[in-house]
């Protein structure tokens, strides 16, 4: 009996070790598989959104709705500095950069669909498109009554985002309701002042998922809520000339605060100065052209134009919050030259 | 003994079908597709379309014309009786002659020499009626693309007024 | 004991055969990832081939401008393409067109072809080329000083 009693107990410490070993080793296998899938699947994701962004860019003023699916719960990260922005999924390190295409968003975005539209910024030709984001949790309030063309436009434009127009401007009004960020819209430039009471309205909000932006003549200014006050986090100049459709200030309004604007305004700068390359050869090929074709007319229109267009490239390159006066200006008058061009019926323009 | 012997082939037995389980699996996970066009032949089906239609033709009598604002409208306008009417004269040909020609150089300088089935028609259509007339084509490559073919990307049609009618024009790639 | 030294040895034997069938799962499994892996990288440079033609097709250095209206699609306008030969020089290009070769060829009325960007990868082992047809825009060569359409074509070669 001793002896079979032993052999069991044997037996039993024996099953209970290599079991334990067995299952440690599958166990571990299962963290690090789990581990390497969550990486992977952030790789995907932000690869993919890459891709869908890419698209999206080279077609002008369209809206796309991607469904989110799966991915409602995960929080996108978006930010920008130095010239270059980056995405991601909330706390993974994979990140996606882009230092050429300006992308307009608020800094975390959550919700079952993303929504995106891109327009083409023309100063004055066409530079590139911006892409602006967001998702149907973030409530856009307009505010103001002076700019009803673009009002209109806006509001046709940005079908199927969650935007609200409130005619009597009464912030108190907004009902927050399911969504997860606010932006009000100032198209004024009066409704909202730095150091005044935020509405009552979002105080369910937390801080950073209360912002606006406002309009003042060519100054952007955003703002967000610190403690019950709004904050001004800085003052950038709106590049944009009139009689196009302001691409800048849909950009502004998209961004999530005034550096992430800035940020990729400056990518938009360094594009003009890339593409501008272009145009001045191209300026001195139509001035052989009309040399050649003896047009002295139009060739006297586009020494004007180059000339214009040096003065043009020295602003560029000189920009930033705060010196980028007479850049419109310049911009304004190219445009003023191409159109000469063409009344005067020469053969080749500008653009 | 006997028992014990037979136990041992019994797991070396399920040890080989396993693995010859995982190799089946592991076979046909990896082996993907192989060649993947880059981009959709509907892309290339449109901008060879849009390319050809705007190209300024240099061969005929009058100077730079259109491809598709002169040749095909004149051709169109003149069907019935092109060989006889004093139209554009391109390379010594009439306009619809000269297109056919034409057209079927240009798609083998782009598409034939890459390897692609295309097929190329314009119909005439007069107002009113469902009729169509083939006027330029079917030009085509490699057998063409016939309905009913898999893969059969169009271009989407490009359609022209002419003189009371309506031609539609249309390039097919097929993979 | 013997006995015992039999159940021992048929139990060692049990788990030994048991830990050669795991050893065989892991190394198919990694095989398999292997696969999926170089799968996912050619993917990836499809993926890119793609991307960097779209962005080439779209680029505002080359397209043709029609005023205020949207430029037009699948045209390149001649005088920037002249241009672009030298700016497209920059390394800020590498940024859009990373490793790739850009050519555009004319094939009516003549047959002529520039280079507009060309970046090799080091130690490259394929290359894709991506076609597509276009208008070549020649302002100003057209009946009455309009525009005159070459037809030709942009080849996209990119370095994997």
């Amino acid at each position: 009996m001793k002896h079979g009693q032993m052999q069991v107990g044997f037996n039993w410490i024996f099953i209970l070790i290599a079991g334990a070993v067995i299952l440690l080793f599958f166990a571990g296998i299962v963290i690090k598989q789990k581990d390497v899938s969550e990486k992977t699947l952030s790789i995907d994701v932000v690869t993919t959104l890459d891709s869908i962004f890419t698209a999206a860019q080279v077609s002008d003023k369209t809206t796309n709705i991607i469904p989110l699916g799966g991915l409602s719960k995960e929080t996108l990260q978006f930010d920008c500095e130095d010239g270059v922005s980056e995405f991601s999924l909330l706390d993974q390190s994979f990140r996606e950069t882009n230092s050429i295409d300006p992308l307009f968003a608020q800094a975390e975005l959550q919700g079952n669909q993303l929504l995106l539209l891109s327009l083409p910024y023309n100063f004055p030709y066409k530079i590139q498109n911006f892409l602006m984001l967001s998702t149907p949790s973030v409530l856009h309030i307009i505010v103001g009554k002076t700019n009803q063309e673009f009002l209109e436009e806006f509001l046709n434009q940005t079908k199927g985002f969650n935007v609200k127009y409130l005619a009597d401007g009464d912030l108190e009004q907004i009902d927050v309701g399911a969504n997860n960020h606010v932006r009000i819209i100032d198209l004024d430039g009066g409704n909202i002042v730095s150091g005044t009471s935020t509405p009552q309205s979002l105080s369910s909000l937390s801080d950073h998922q209360v912002t606006a932006v406002s309009f003042s003549g060519k100054t952007v200014t955003h703002y967000n809520r610190k403690g019950n006050t709004w904050n001004n986090n800085g003052d950038t100049p709106l590049l944009s000339i009139p009689g196009t459709r302001d691409a800048a200030k849909y950009g502004a309004i998209f961004a999530g605060n005034s550096r992430v604007y800035w940020c990729n305004m400056e990518k938009t700068l360094t594009r003009i100065n890339h593409l501008n390359l272009i145009y001045d050869s191209k300026v001195d090929q139509m001035i052989s052209y009309y040399d050649q074709k003896g047009e002295f007319i139009c060739k006297s229109i586009v020494e004007d134009v180059k000339s214009t267009m040096d003065q043009y490239n020295s602003y560029v390159s000189i920009c930033k919050p705060g010196t980028c006066e007479g850049l419109t200006d310049r911009a304004e008058g190219i445009r003023e030259l191409n159109t000469k061009l063409r009344t005067q019926s020469c053969s080749v323009q500008l653009y | 003994m006997k028992r014990a012997q037979m136990e041992m082939i019994g797991l070396v037995i399920i040890v080989i079908l396993i693995t010859l389980g995982l190799l089946f699996i592991t076979i046909f996970a990896v082996s993907g597709d192989g060649g993947r066009k880059i981009f959709t032949q509907k892309g290339i089906a449109s901008s060879t379309m849009s390319a050809l239609m705007k190209t300024t033709i240099e061969d005929c009598d009058e100077p730079l014309l259109s491809l598709e604002k002169d040749l095909l409208d004149e051709c169109a306008q003149n069907y019935e009786f092109i060989k006889s009417s004093s139209g554009y004269s391109c390379d010594g040909k009439n306009s619809c002659d000269y297109l056919n020609d034409k057209i079927n150089e240009l798609l083998e300088d782009t598409l034939a020499s890459r390897g692609y089935k295309y097929q190329f028609e314009s119909e005439l259509i007069e107002l009113g009626s469902k009729e169509t007339k083939t006027i330029i084509g079917p030009i085509t490559n490699k057998g063409g693309c016939p309905f009913g073919r898999g893969n059969r990307e169009p271009s989407g049609p490009f359609y022209l007024s002419a003189g009371g009618r309506q031609v539609r024009s249309q390039l097919f790639i097929c993979g | 004991m013997k006995k015992a030294q039999i159940r021992m040895t048929e139990t060692v034997a049990v788990i030994f055969i048991f830990l050669i069938l795991v050893v065989i799962g892991i190394v198919f499994f990694s095989k398999y990832q292997e696969g999926a892996t170089q799968e996912k990288v050619h993917e990836q440079f499809v993926k890119q081939a793609q991307e960097i033609t779209t962005k080439l097709l779209y680029s505002p250095e080359l397209t043709c401008t029609r005023g205020e209206a949207e430029s037009e699609s699948f045209c390149f306008d001649l005088m920037k393409v002249h241009a672009a030969q030298e700016a497209f020089k920059d390394d800020y290009y590498f940024d859009i067109f990373s490793f790739a070769r850009v050519t555009v060829n004319q094939t009516y009325p003549e047959k002529k072809g520039w280079i507009l960007y060309e970046r090799k990868k080091p130690e490259y082992t394929k290359v894709t080329p991506t076609y597509f047809t276009l208008s070549l825009k020649d302002l100003g060569a057209g009946h009455k000083g309009e525009a005159a359409y070459r037809y030709g074509f942009v080849k996209v070669e990119v370095f994997g």
